[in-house]
């Protein structure tokens, strides 16, 4: 049975209003970002950090993190980093990340979430592996209690010197991004199977990336002692590969060949497999891996002040004259052109080292160029 | 919790509400090829190669390297004390009612199986029976020619090398062939000195098996002679001592500093996307480290179980040196870098086989050297193309410079030369530049030679021919060539 069209848009209908409000509350975690910057909000997360009760959390989120304490800080430190991160990935483009310092009741991000586009496909995946990553950092730093990092495991068949570190560390970060950003996304349209995929896709990224290292010592290179160590990514690689991601992203549609598939009976209870299927909307494209990252909305140019996304447009941002690429002022301003002015800046300069150790410099006055979007 | 977290496909989320999806997907044919392509996601990955920072690796990689390593020694440590303690005890005076000596060796033999077990568990057997079969060897040269008595023991322990690496398998076989080689090489030392009548009495058993099996050296050596192993009925005469603990010490924060450098700094220093002689150079370089790593460790375990000093009347000197880093980073020539990698094996392949082959002539004997050190290591190509390699070079080495410095009458030769007539001394500054061209030209070798030893996946059973010569061919056997020409060059002149 195909789906009708009115189907589908009852459908959609329904969700926009239903999902609208869910998603909102869910990804009130972001806000966490904020925390350790000096304010005086009364809603501000930093005053109840160790109050779980006030965070801005679901009531799944929050038995999580009081069933895991140490986490809430990483949480704080994953959602800081991704926000940085999505700045400095997007510092040269027309949508540079804008973050709204007084979002609450809403995300941080603003409204672009509520489009499906390469932007928020591109936000989920980085909080979400931003929180894998933060997690998993904390685990090995010792400040989780509840993920055990136990460096004395052995292989029961005697086979010594087996890794027995915190290769869980990636696991516990992973699985528990898994549990605390995903459990906000109970839309029922097709929008959170974009997110949970955008979602995974970024956490997949963090354990893909995670390696293990092992080195053997012994005479002559024989092998009497083994070490081993697990080596987590930097959060600035992750980014870049997600980065790359969001330019390669693939437009998806529903897809038709996704079904139930039913198992085989096996101990008595029926075992369902869920299928997602994300069809590219372009049909000579390959379908999406696991790591790619999906939209199904077109982006907006992002040229004009728009408050149906909460963008102010890139009048009066920063461009590069001699640039031809997007942070070249063509591009930039969308046409609309550039103004000029010349200020000056006082810098060191002309640095001598005098033995020792001793570097002098004089103060320079220089006048550069500054370019600004009208 | 469920292993397939981390790489199960999508459909195992917890949190979908399955009804929704099912409303919302149902009713539409299941295409097969579509699924499969569906399955077949992709999986490719950007590799993205930038330095991690310091705290970083500290935490990734040094700190998990470090207790590792202190973990798994300290109870080798703690064995090597007690064990010393033990020995102490048995002549602290010159009554004639102490510990009687077999008990002290059988207490060797003891402590060294417990060190084994720790180590290698049940694997530990194969040490055993190799022991055991050395020792009927012995008796029966013993009684009927005891002149032979070194030659079948090289020949038994070589059959029962190559038996090992065709019976066992090779990952158990690799992690025992190091404590497999200080073994063989206690036995054929053994078995020489009686011949060539360095050692009159012939060895108890007891003796005999608490001499190879002795703690200190048991599990990462280094060589010791029995008749410094004697000297563990001695120690009375080398109390606890601050030099003794300075020595102690002093190796171990070594050896920490080593097994950190070969693990983690190496590697970071030198990044992936480096040029193919950096990598070559980084990959020799850790194998380098985790030598000394070994070596200082070995140096631990045997001045802590009160062996390795010399005595000069009444002092005690704790001067066992395995290795000498610095004369292999920085080496004047690769003669030097082989003497200096392992004092001990240096000193037993010089009494043992070199001397002993000398008779067929020089070169002869170097190559009969390198192939007995080759055959201890068993029957490993890489290794044995090394060491063979290594053989050559140094021979052309020696021979070229022994020419140069003939010619130009300058110390250029491949050992520095004490009280020579040659006009032109060592601190002549062409001399410096020549000897520091020569070291480089060495530095050069020691990176191709030790390239492969690169800690790939098939590290823990011991590199095959194809590793090697496929690492070799990356850098076209360019310093096989260069020694070649060397050669050649020689010759000509």
């Amino acid at each position: 049975m195909r789906l009708s069209p009115l189907y589908i848009t009852v459908f959609l209908l329904f969700n926009c209003t239903w999902s609208k409000k869910t998603r909102i509350k869910g990804v009130q975690w972001w806000t966490l970002a904020n925390t350790g910057q000096p304010s005086n909000d009364v809603y501000s997360p930093s005053a109840h950090l160790y109050s779980p009760a006030l965070l801005p959390l679901t009531k799944k989120q929050r038995k999580l993190t009081t069933k895991n304490p140490g986490t809430i800080l990483a949480i704080a430190k994953g959602a800081k980093m991704a926000v940085d991160e999505c700045q400095h990935q997007f510092r040269n483009r027309r949508w540079n990340c804008p973050i709204e310092e007084n979002g609450h009741g809403g995300s941080i991000f603003g409204k672009i979430l509520e489009k499906g586009c390469r932007e928020s496909a591109f936000i989920y995946a980085l909080t979400s592996a931003a929180v894998a990553h933060s997690v998993a950092r904390a685990c090995a730093e010792g400040s989780i209690y509840t993920c055990t990092c136990d460096y004395n495991l052995k292989q029961p068949d005697g086979k010594d010197w087996e890794w027995g570190g915190c290769s869980d560390n990636a696991k516990f970060g992973h699985k528990f991004s898994r549990k605390f950003v995903d459990v906000i996304e109970k839309g029922r349209d097709f929008r959170y199977m974009m997110n949970l995929h955008n979602n995974e896709a970024g956490r997949r990224h963090v354990t893909t990336e995670m390696k293990q290292e092992c080195k053997c010592h012994g005479m002559s290179g024989s092998c009497t002692i083994k070490t081993c160590w697990m080596r987590l990514p930097l959060f600035r690689a992750v980014g870049d590969l997600l980065k790359d991601r969001f330019d390669g992203a693939s437009r998806v549609l529903p897809g038709n060949a996704g079904s139930m598939e039913t198992e085989g009976n096996n101990g008595g209870g029926r075992r369902k497999r869920r299928k997602f299927t994300l069809l590219p909307a372009n049909t000579n494209h390959k379908p999406p891996g696991k790591k790619d990252l999906v939209y199904f909305e077109d982006s907006p140019n992002f040229c004009e002040k728009d408050t149906s996304i909460g963008f102010i447009g890139t009048k009066g941002r920063e461009c590069n004259a001699t640039s031809l690429g997007i942070d070249g002022c063509d591009l930039m301003c969308c046409g609309r052109g550039y103004k000029s002015e010349s200020y000056t800046v006082r810098e060191r300069c002309s640095c001598t080292f005098h033995w020792c150790c001793q570097v002098k410099c004089k103060v320079c006055t220089r006048t550069k160029i500054r370019h600004t979007c009208l | 919790m469920d292993e397939d977290m981390l790489f199960g496909d999508l459909s195992d989320f917890g949190d979908i509400d399955e009804n929704l999806l099912r409303a919302y997907l149902e009713g539409d044919e299941v295409n097969p090829e579509l699924e499969e392509l569906l399955q077949n996601y992709r999986h490719d990955n950007t590799p993205v190669i930038t330095r991690v920072p310091f705290k970083e690796l500290w935490e990734n990689c040094i700190t998990p390297t470090l207790s590792q390593t202190i973990e798994n020694v300290i109870p080798l440590l703690l064995l090597c004390f007690v064990f010393k303690l033990v020995c102490s005890f048995s002549k602290s005076g010159s009554d004639d009612n102490d510990i009687p000596p077999w008990l002290i060796h059988f207490s060797s033999l003891m402590f060294g199986i417990l060190a084994l077990q720790l180590f290698f568990q049940r694997t530990l057997i194969y040490l055993l029976v190799c022991a055991l079969i050395g020792y009927f060897v012995l008796v029966i040269t013993n009684w009927r020619n005891r002149d032979y008595c070194g030659i079948v023991m090289a020949l038994c322990i070589v059959g029962y090398l190559i038996t090992c690496e065709f019976v066992l398998e090779r990952t158990v076989w690799h992690s025992i062939r190091g404590a497999q080689i200080i073994l063989s090489m206690k036995m054929i030392g053994i078995a020489f000195d009686l011949s060539n009548g360095t050692m009159l009495r012939f060895p108890n058993l007891f003796e005999y098996l608490g001499y190879a099996f002795c703690v200190g050296t048991v599990i990462f050596g280094p060589w010791i002679s029995f008749h410094e192993y004697k000297n563990i009925l001695n120690q009375h005469r080398r109390p606890l001592s601050f030099f003794w603990l300075w020595k102690v010490i002093s190796s171990l924060l070594a050896a920490m500093l080593f097994v950190v450098c070969s693990t983690c700094i190496v590697n970071w220093l030198i990044l992936d996307n480096y040029w193919k002689w950096f990598k070559a150079y980084r990959s020799a370089q850790s194998f380098r480290f985790s030598h000394y790593f070994i070596s200082c460790l070995s140096q631990v375990t045997v001045v802590l179980s009160g062996l390795g000093a010399t005595h000069n009347n009444d002092d005690v000197k704790w001067d066992i040196h395995v290795a000498k880093p610095y004369y292999i980073e920085l080496p004047r020539s690769l003669v030097e870098v082989v003497t200096y990698w392992n004092l001990p094996m240096h000193y037993w392949l010089k009494t043992y086989i070199f001397k002993t082959t000398k008779p067929l002539g020089t070169f002869a004997a170097v190559l009969l050297t390198y192939v007995a050190s080759s055959m201890l290591h068993g029957l490993n190509f890489q290794l044995a193309a090394v060491l063979l390699s290594l053989g050559f070079y140094t021979y052309i080495e020696y021979v070229f410079r022994n020419k140069l410095s003939k010619i130009f009458s300058a110390c250029i030769q491949a050992r520095s030369c004490k009280d020579c007539n040659h006009e032109y001394k060592h601190n002549n500054p062409y001399v410096i530049a020549a000897n520091i061209c020569f070291g480089i030209l060495s530095v050069f070798h020691l990176a191709y030679l030790g390239l492969m030893f690169d800690s790939s996946p098939t590290e823990e059973s011991g590199y095959s021919m194809h590793h090697t010569l496929d690492k070799w061919s990356a850098l076209d056997f360019s310093s096989h060539w260069v020694a070649l020409g060397t050669y050649i060059f020689h010759l000509l002149i």
